[in-house]
């Protein structure tokens, strides 16, 4: 498991690369930091898309650190793994309510058998995903319960 | 469907306020994409109580907040869960019979007390009776009723615009399309008012991004919080089953969620292409006749419920048009009257005289379409006399009685809807007086109600029997301010402080103060002394240029007074400035956020005092591994 370049020191680096990624975009949108020859990348991404790098980046890293702490500490494994997925619904939830909420703008260029898509997202498929997302979330709970109470 | 999915249907009967999902059609109606943050934040809430805060409380002996809080951090954390369950349970009981008795005054003429006090007994026989069973069956119908009390206006009406049976849940798309073309003609014709209207579809226009993001995140955690909603979810005991009967409670509330837009859709379809065709006040289309009778739309500015309390004034002696304001004082009568133009209480005050004297001439109906309506519509400048979007207001209850009257039977939807409210209110109202019920704990552990709980219960439901007679607040916001102390106080404690280990009694005790304090200084703060509020907050508010000087120019009015009475009406004039109204902000705020939606903040305040203050208090809590 201690091996140089194991599954957690990829996910960290590549966490952190993402962070820092989000990080410059904003430093550029913001003037802190001039772009070499006036290449800024932040309308491309916008607001909504620099906050998902961002929060992919953060989710790499914390899941890196809990593959270690699996690693080094075998007897918090459920404790651990219930966090993991617990911090990943949250922030599906967050996506669906609010990210999607917020950002109806690009979806509504397109059309979704007559509704704008930003609003039939808001009206019912954040609603619909939401509900998914709650059986996903009681089963994989439930399962890793069932697992890591077993022998 | 299993035994999760049908605890689910019980859950869902009583999971969301009433007065919110009765009022969420209006909501959209009148501010199209802005409003579906109501149903989206609802739905958030419903799912995080099944699945973070539900399972928690399975674990405890008792499947309560106060019991798993004793639990983990003591008797004092407890006791202060327990005040803040009661604070948060009284508005949202006040709400739900004051929604009872709107229904039973408006729709059936039955005076609001009656109502209010044969629900109240029912919701104590209900709340406080040993057995569980009877009151998830009640809820289990009462989520079937609300299904019916939507989908079966939506389904005629949707038989009745496309000519033919449909999905209407997902085919109004087309006509949103459709409608999305008359609100470009009524805006090209200038028949819109911007102050009031607002493409359906076009986001963010009557709430700012921020406060739409503050208004979800209250909802959603306010829900989740909800004393009432995670304790019947882990009714089982069993963690596991408590998130599976979370998750199928989230279904079945989604179904009424995507549902209510959707009749708004059909219902602005009419209401908006019967403005296009430039429909006369005279011939008023006949959908609106229940809603101006019961007084919950407004065609520029009257109603016929309106001109029955001014004929009522006039016989119980009011004399000229300014003494009527006396008499309508108490109630929302009043403040509809005091904002109408002089000119059409002198006509509206005459005419009711004459009907006094000649009831013959014609029905109150006769003389508000022949007198009334022309001469408001003449002092609003609607010289056509023709049915204008702003001179149309429409309450969320209103609304309801429209699309019952456009659904072609308006006595039997209008029944069927009032019948589902009261019910799904009997039912809330119930489960959340057992919650207030058991905060008191029972020493043999078993789950009969205590004396002191019955005594709580009893206590709060008399209360709040009493206040809704006399609440004049909008339900919803009244709602939402509940769900908003719940986000602030209970969540931080149910989501962070029973998961995280480190979380001290200390921690826990002190997040709760701190949330609800902060949420409560908001809400009193710009409410009762927005003035100084915004006065010490000054640098956080959004406030315009514009209005910070008109706001220093009072200021010095209020000091340069000569006489009290000049003082008092600068001072007046500097509150109500600061306080903003329903239709302009106030300066009083932080970063423009309503006051209803200052969840967020408390919320905000209460997790972090957990975690700092947690982390600084020694750890005396073991939890059994």
């Amino acid at each position: 498991m201690n091996s140089f370049l194991g599954a957690d020191v990829i996910e960290i680096g590549l966490g952190f690369l993402l962070v820092a990624g989000a990080l410059v975009l904003l430093a550029g949108a913001m003037g802190i930091v001039v772009a070499p020859s006036g290449v800024d990348l932040f309308p491309l991404f916008g607001v909504i898309g620099t906050a998902l790098v961002f929060a992919a980046g953060v989710l790499l890293v914390a899941s890196g650190r809990t593959r270690r702490a699996i690693a080094q500490h075998p007897e918090r494994r459920h404790a651990l793994r219930s966090t993991r997925l617990t911090i990943v619904a949250l922030l599906l939830v967050a996506a669906l309510a609010i990210g999607l909420f917020l950002s109806p703008g690009p979806f509504n260029l397109v059309r979704v058998g007559g509704f704008p898509m930003g609003y039939y997202f808001a009206a019912q498929g954040a609603l619909v995903a939401l509900v998914i997302l709650a059986f996903w979330w009681a089963a994989r709970q439930n399962r890793i319960d069932v697992e890591e109470q077993g022998p | 469907m299993n035994g999760a999915a049908l605890r689910g249907v019980s859950v869902a009967g009583r999971a969301a306020p009433v007065a919110l999902l009765a009022a969420l059609p209006g909501l959209v109606f009148t501010a199209g994409y802005d409003h579906l943050a109501y149903g989206v934040g609802l739905l958030a809430g419903v799912v995080l109580a099944g699945l973070l805060i539900a399972p928690r409380l399975a674990e405890a002996t008792a499947p309560t907040i106060a019991s798993a809080v004793r639990e983990n951090f003591g008797a004092v954390a407890a006791l202060v869960a327990s005040v803040l369950i009661a604070i948060v349970a009284l508005p949202l009981l006040v709400a739900d019979f004051a929604l009872v008795g709107i229904v039973f005054e408006r729709g059936l003429g039955i005076a609001p007390v009656f109502a209010v006090l044969g629900m109240l007994a029912l919701v104590l026989l209900l709340g406080l009776m040993r057995n569980a069973r009877t009151l998830a069956v009640l809820s289990a119908i009462a989520w079937l009723l609300l299904a019916a009390s939507i989908l079966v206006p939506l389904v005629l009406i949707a038989f009745a615009v496309e000519g033919g049976a449909t999905v209407p849940v997902t085919a109004y798309g087309l006509l949103m399309q459709d409608l999305q073309g008359i609100e470009e003609t009524l805006i090209e014709r200038g028949l819109v008012d911007f102050d009031t209207f607002s493409a359906h579809a076009a986001p963010f226009i009557r709430l700012i991004e921020r406060d739409v993001f503050a208004l979800v995140i209250t909802l959603a955690l306010g829900v989740a919080a909800l004393p009432h909603l995670a304790s019947t979810l882990a009714q089982s005991r069993d963690p596991a089953a408590a998130r599976f009967t979370g998750a199928w409670t989230a279904l079945f509330v989604m179904l009424l969620l995507i549902s209510g837009p959707a009749l708004a859709v059909y219902a602005k379809h009419a209401i908006y292409s019967a403005i296009a065709n430039d429909t006369p006040l005279a011939s008023l289309p006949h959908w609106l006749d229940a809603p101006l009778a019961a007084g919950v739309a407004r065609v520029h500015g009257t109603s016929l419920y309106l001109f029955e309390q001014v004929v009522w004034a006039a016989q119980a002696g009011s004399q000229t048009a300014a003494t009527v304001a006396d008499a309508l004082s108490a109630g929302a009568s009043g403040s509809q009257w005091q904002s109408l133009d002089p000119d059409v209480q002198q006509v509206m005050f005459a005419a009711a005289a004459q009907h006094i004297v000649d009831p013959q001439a014609g029905s109150a109906w006769d003389v508000y379409r022949g007198t009334v309506l022309p001469a408001a519509a003449a002092a609003a400048g609607n010289d056509g006399a023709i049915l204008t979007q702003s001179g149309l207001v429409i309450e969320p209850l209103g609304f309801l009685l429209i699309v019952a009257g456009l659904t072609g039977f308006p006595a039997a939807v209008t029944g069927l809807m009032a019948l589902a409210f009261a019910t799904a209110a009997l039912a809330l109202s119930a489960s959340i007086v057992r919650s207030v019920a058991n905060i008191v704990p029972d020493r043999a552990g078993s789950r009969a109600q205590t004396l002191g709980g019955i005594f709580s219960g009893l206590a709060v439901s008399a209360i709040a029997a009493g206040v809704a007679v006399f609440v004049t607040m909008d339900l919803v916001t009244l709602v939402v301010s509940a769900l908003a102390i719940a986000a602030a106080g209970l969540f931080p404690t149910l989501a962070l402080g029973l998961a995280w280990r480190r979380a001290t009694a200390v921690g826990v005790i002190a997040a709760m103060i701190a949330g609800a304090g902060v949420t409560g200084y908001y809400m009193a703060g710009t409410q009762f002394f927005p003035a100084n509020f915004y006065t010490t907050w000054s640098p956080l508010s959004n406030a315009s240029e514009y209005a910070i000087e008109e706001f220093e120019t009072l200021i010095v009015e209020a000091r340069e007074a000569e006489t009290e009475e000049e003082r008092a009406q600068a001072s007046a004039a500097l509150e109500d400035l600061a306080r903003g109204s329903a239709t302009r902000a106030g300066l009083a705020n932080w970063a423009g956020i309503d006051s209803a939606s200052s969840g967020i903040f408390g919320a905000l305040a209460g997790l972090l005092t957990l975690i700092v203050v947690s982390l600084v208090t020694p750890s005396r809590r073991r939890r059994a591994q």
